[in-house]
């Protein structure tokens, strides 16, 4: 198993009161696959996320990526771990405004081991043409690719996208989804990603139903659908 | 307003440049509220004294009595006639003894009792230095003074030997006056008129017509000397102008650079608060309403910083006033607190950053709501330079460096302008004592080859003494306005000991007519110029003309060959008046008119620099502490506006060293370019205002920064950047990666 969640926990506290966001989570993806997580705003889909990729801790429970244990890291370690093993792609880009395209891909290709070719993933998703750009020069769509290129430079093993086309129209989303589903297959980079949109589910090898912390239904699609065929 | 709350939260949260600017504020306007004000009392306290104490307009030393009742009818004056002498005891002690006046220049008494006969006033620190307790027996002449309080002269106000030796030895020299009658029986006594024009205005006319009507009659005019002009006088008057000058120049521009700095501060920092400003808008707030909130900032900032700044400035006056008046004794005056001063200090930080925050909220109303509240970064556009810049060859660290500060060319500029200022701050100090440093070093220990200087009183002709150089001197008098008055020295054309140097920096021998910078920058002269003098000894009419400008700061003269000086004077080539020696000599005591210690001069300069010294001083410390704080405060805004960027690098797995090489160090190369421009900045400006001073200051100071001091001056500045990276690290580490998750902006 690529990731493996074993009774995963976590709550915020604020003052005196204390919220259970996650309340023993169990979780497995294999190598290469795409997951989704489906589940309604607050249900803990970003806190779940945020503690496979790194960023966040978990109170107690094991979740295990590619054989590392990383709710036990320490904070160095961590850094190392998103730094070599992680890619992210978020809801709003977050694209550093006074680098150019190429520019915002080489802030990680530079601290990355083995980078792949620079043209070659901006050939990939699609922007070769626009690499002197900067970010606010792009539309979301093209930004969303810039950031989609500089998540797999450094050839991650897991992809995880928090609601890469929340901020995106149909058609570009669907485009987005495509681009994601190519990279999986010619890098075989194992994906996880968030959505509101239960129709993206479709493309998913494996399905995750989040709600108030739980995962209420696991469901494993044997025939992923094409990005392109998927309509809502 | 329940907004007022959420002023108080950001100004806690976001402590320190806020605190920072207010700190800025304070320090700036307690110096300028102390040293203005302190500097008006001074001049109020002169000018009580001068005319309370009735402080003569000229003393004049004669040949032959004078008939005062005459020359009160004739020239609507007062005269008091007047005495001096020197007494010294046995172990090389010098009492200089005045006689009690009435009329003019009356002694200021601290007991307040009318001095009986038998009874002697001292200056006060004379009679502690040399543990005088009221009541003691003073012996002068053989004859016994009862010591019955202290006293100061309007005539004497700095008690230093001679205009050469102004450093002050109260346990060596000091003044007394004794009852008129008392004085008669004091051997060696010269007597002098006290004159005190009735009408103060067109002295000069009323001085020249009284001289011309003593020449007519044939009065021999000894000496002449201007009161005000006169070096225990003037240099009262030069520390109140150069204060005041100072005190105006300096704080005013401190002030005024720190009101600028922090309105800036005050732009950037509401700017980030675009958001919550468009979303109030939107939600129907009104400009009015939102403007009246964002004021309190500034109003907060500001108006706290102005008060507790210009409160503490009003308790510190008195200390330095009390300090000023121990240097230059004057009856103290109750102290005026000027209302525009200190009104000037509570409101110009407050209208400076208030008219900042109006401009800032008023060009976000500007914008339409949903733009701001997305953050309103979307719609610039990339700049001329960027969209110029192709980095591909350079180092990832390098390109982010540099797109950081073309991204964010305000800030940039910002910095830029913040580093200069904090540098004209720290190097102010330096600059001043780098250009006495250099007066000393560079003038006067490279233009005089000697260790004592000796003024007979009579011609001397033929070979000097062995060992020994001669010189010859008159003193001129410019027939001017001004009445400029300097020595010209005949020199030995092959003279050792004063040393002279063209403004190329080659060598000048004195065979030629040689002026030396200050005197030639004092009279606007340059090389070929012609000037028209009179000898002050016989008012004989002269003219020389300039061959050459020496590049020395050592004193105001004009040097020519001694024989060409004394075939003008129509004496013999062999003729002089004085010699440079390396040895102390002893002559016969009538034979000798002055005598010269090179090292008693320097340290004279040395104590008149160290008397502005404590005012440098203290400016060059709060300097320093201004200029660190606006590094810091600089160096925090640059984190701050990094927030996103530094979340998002966290998250991408950068770690904190390389997050704060990248962030912190992008701006060194702007700190070291404010640095390369504030130098030149300060030692122009520092120049303009030695120029400013130059009329009320006895020498001509050039603006030096020593090239150690620049290194120290870099050193320090770096340093002071290195600790304000080091403080912004912990910032930088605060910053959480959730940041950037949750929002999209930047
Ligand atoms: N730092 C925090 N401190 C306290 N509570 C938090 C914190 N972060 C998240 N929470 C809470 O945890 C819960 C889950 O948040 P999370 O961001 O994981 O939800 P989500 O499923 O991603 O929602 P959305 O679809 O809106 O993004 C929420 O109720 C939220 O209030
Ligand atoms: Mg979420």
């Amino acid at each position: 198993m690529f990731i493996h969640i074993l009774n995963l926990k976590k709550s915020y506290q604020s003052g005196v009161v204390t919220t259970e966001v996650l309340k023993g989570i169990e979780m497995k993806l294999e190598k290469g696959g795409i997951g989704v997580i489906l589940g309604p705003s607050g249900s803990g889909k970003s806190t779940l996320m945020n503690i496979i990729g790194g960023i966040d801790r978990g109170d107690s429970g094991s979740v295990v990526v590619d054989g590392i244990e990383v709710n036990q890291l320490d904070d160095n370690k961590l850094t190392t771990y998103r730094r070599e093993q992680i890619g992210f792609v978020f809801q709003f880009y977050n694209l550093v405004p006074s680098l150019t395209v190429s520019e915002n891909i080489e802030v990680v290709s530079h601290i990355s081991h083995s980078p792949l070719n620079m043209d070659e993933v901006l050939e990939a998703v699609g922007i070769k043409d626009k690499k002197h750009r900067f970010p606010r020069e792009l539309s979301g769509g093209e930004q969303q690719r810039v950031s989609i290129a500089r998540a797999i430079i450094k050839n991650p093993k897991l992809l995880l996208c928090d609601e890469p086309t929340g901020a995106l129209d149909y058609s570009t989303s669907r485009s987005i989804l495509q681009l994601l589903q190519q990279v999986n297959e010619k890098y075989g980079t194992t994906i996880l990603m968030i959505t509101h949109n239960t129709a993206i589910a479709a493309m998913a090898d494996r399905v995750f139903k989040l709600r108030s912390g739980e995962i209420v239904a696991e469901s494993v699609n044997q025939i992923p659908v094409p990005a392109e065929r998927i309509e809502w | 307003m329940i907004l007022i709350k959420k002023v108080l939260r950001t100004i806690w949260t976001d402590k320190a440049p806020y605190l920072g600017s207010m700190f800025l504020i304070a320090f700036s306007c307690m110096l300028m509220v102390m040293m203005n004000l302190v500097s008006k009392n001074l001049n109020n306290t002169y000018s009580a004294y001068k005319s309370n104490h009735v402080m003569s307009d000229v003393e004049v030393y004669l040949d032959t009595e004078l008939d005062m009742a005459d020359m009160k009818k004739r020239f609507n004056v007062k005269i008091e006639q007047s005495g001096v002498t020197d007494y010294s005891s046995k172990d090389g002690q010098i009492l200089r003894i005045f006689s009690f006046n009435t009329q003019i220049n009356t002694p200021a008494v601290s007991s307040g009792k009318k001095l009986e006969s038998g009874e002697i006033l001292l200056d006060k620190l004379y009679a502690k230095k040399n543990g005088y307790e009221i009541g003691d027996i003073v012996q002068i002449a053989g004859k016994k003074y009862k010591y019955a309080g202290d006293m100061t002269l309007p005539n004497y106000i700095y008690v230093a030997k001679s205009k050469d030796e102004v450093i002050r030895d109260p346990k060596n020299f000091g003044l007394a006056v004794v009852d008129k009658d008392d004085f008669e029986s004091i051997p060696n006594a010269t007597p002098f008129y006290a004159i005190k024009f009735n009408n103060s205005n067109n002295l000069k006319a009323q001085e020249t017509a009284m001289k011309g009507y003593l020449r007519e009659k044939g009065t021999k005019i000894i000496k002449w000397e201007n009161t005000e002009k006169n070096y225990s006088v003037s240099y009262v008057l030069v520390k109140i102008n150069l204060m005041g000058k100072l005190s105006i120049v300096a704080p005013s521009m401190i002030l005024l650079l720190t009101c600028v700095l922090t309105g800036i501060l005050m732009w950037r920092l509401l700017n980030r608060e675009s958001v919550i400003i468009g979303t109030l808008y939107a939600q129907g707030y009104r400009k009015k309403e939102l403007m009246r909130h964002y004021l309190v900032f500034p109003l907060i900032v500001a108006g706290m910083g102005a008060m507790i700044g210009t409160i503490a400035g009003v308790f510190m006056i008195n200390f330095l006033y009390n300090f000023m008046l121990t240097t230059f004794p004057m009856p103290k005056e109750p102290i005026v607190y000027d209302l525009g001063i200190l009104m000037f200090s509570l409101l110009l930080p407050v209208v400076i950053l208030c008219v900042s925050t109006i401009i800032v909220v008023n060009r976000m109303f500007k914008i339409r709501p949903s733009q701001l509240m997305k953050g309103n970064k979307k719609n610039d556009k990339a700049n001329f330079i960027e969209r110029k810049l192709r980095l591909d060859k350079f180092k990832f660290v390098t390109k982010f460096q540099i797109r950081e500060q073309v991204r964010s060319l305000s800030r940039t500029i910002f910095l830029l302008f913040g580093i200069i200022v904090a540098t004209m701050f720290l190097q102010y100090g330096l600059t001043m004592k780098s250009s006495v440093d250099y007066l000393l070093n560079e003038g006067i220990s490279k233009l005089y080859h000697l260790k004592y200087e000796y003024v007979f009183n009579e011609y001397k002709r033929g070979a000097p003494p062995k060992g020994t150089e001669q010189f010859n001197t008159m003193y001129a008098i410019m027939d001017d306005e001004a009445e400029t008055n300097f020595y010209i020295t005949g020199l030995p054309k092959n003279s050792t000991r004063i040393l002279l140097n063209d403004l190329k920096g080659n060598k000048l021998t004195p065979d030629k007519v040689i002026i030396t910078t200050p005197l030639a920058k004092k009279m606007g002269l340059t090389i070929g110029d012609t000037i028209r003098f009179y000898n002050f000894e016989d008012g004989k009419k002269y003219s020389i003309t300039i061959e050459e400008i020496a590049d020395t700061y050592g004193g105001e003269f004009i040097f020519m060959p001694l024989s060409e000086l004394n075939a003008m004077l129509d004496l013999p080539s062999d003729t002089y008046i004085g010699i440079f020696s390396d040895v102390e000599m002893t002559f016969a005591k009538k034979e000798i008119k002055t005598t010269k210690s090179m090292d008693a001069i320097k340290a004279g300069f040395h104590s008149l620099i160290d008397q502005m010294g404590i005012m440098i001083y203290s400016l060059t410390i709060s300097a320093f502490v201004i200029g660190l704080v606006i590094i810091y405060l600089v160096t925090g805004l640059v984190v701050d506006e990094h927030k996103g960027t530094i979340s998002l690098f966290k998250v991408l797995g950068y770690k904190k060293k390389e997050i704060n090489k990248l962030i912190l160090n992008s701006n060194i190369f702007t700190v070291i370019i404010g640095y390369i421009l504030g130098v030149p900045l300060l030692v122009g400006s520092v120049d303009v205002m030695y120029q400013a001073l130059a009329e009320s200051l006895p020498m001509v100071i050039p603006a030096k920064l020593n090239i150690w001091y620049i290194l120290l001056g870099f050193v320090i500045v770096m340093l002071t950047f290195e600790l304000a990276k080091l403080m912004s690290r912990k910032k930088i580490n605060r910053i959480a990666m959730s940041d950037a998750l949750k929002s999209g902006t930047e």
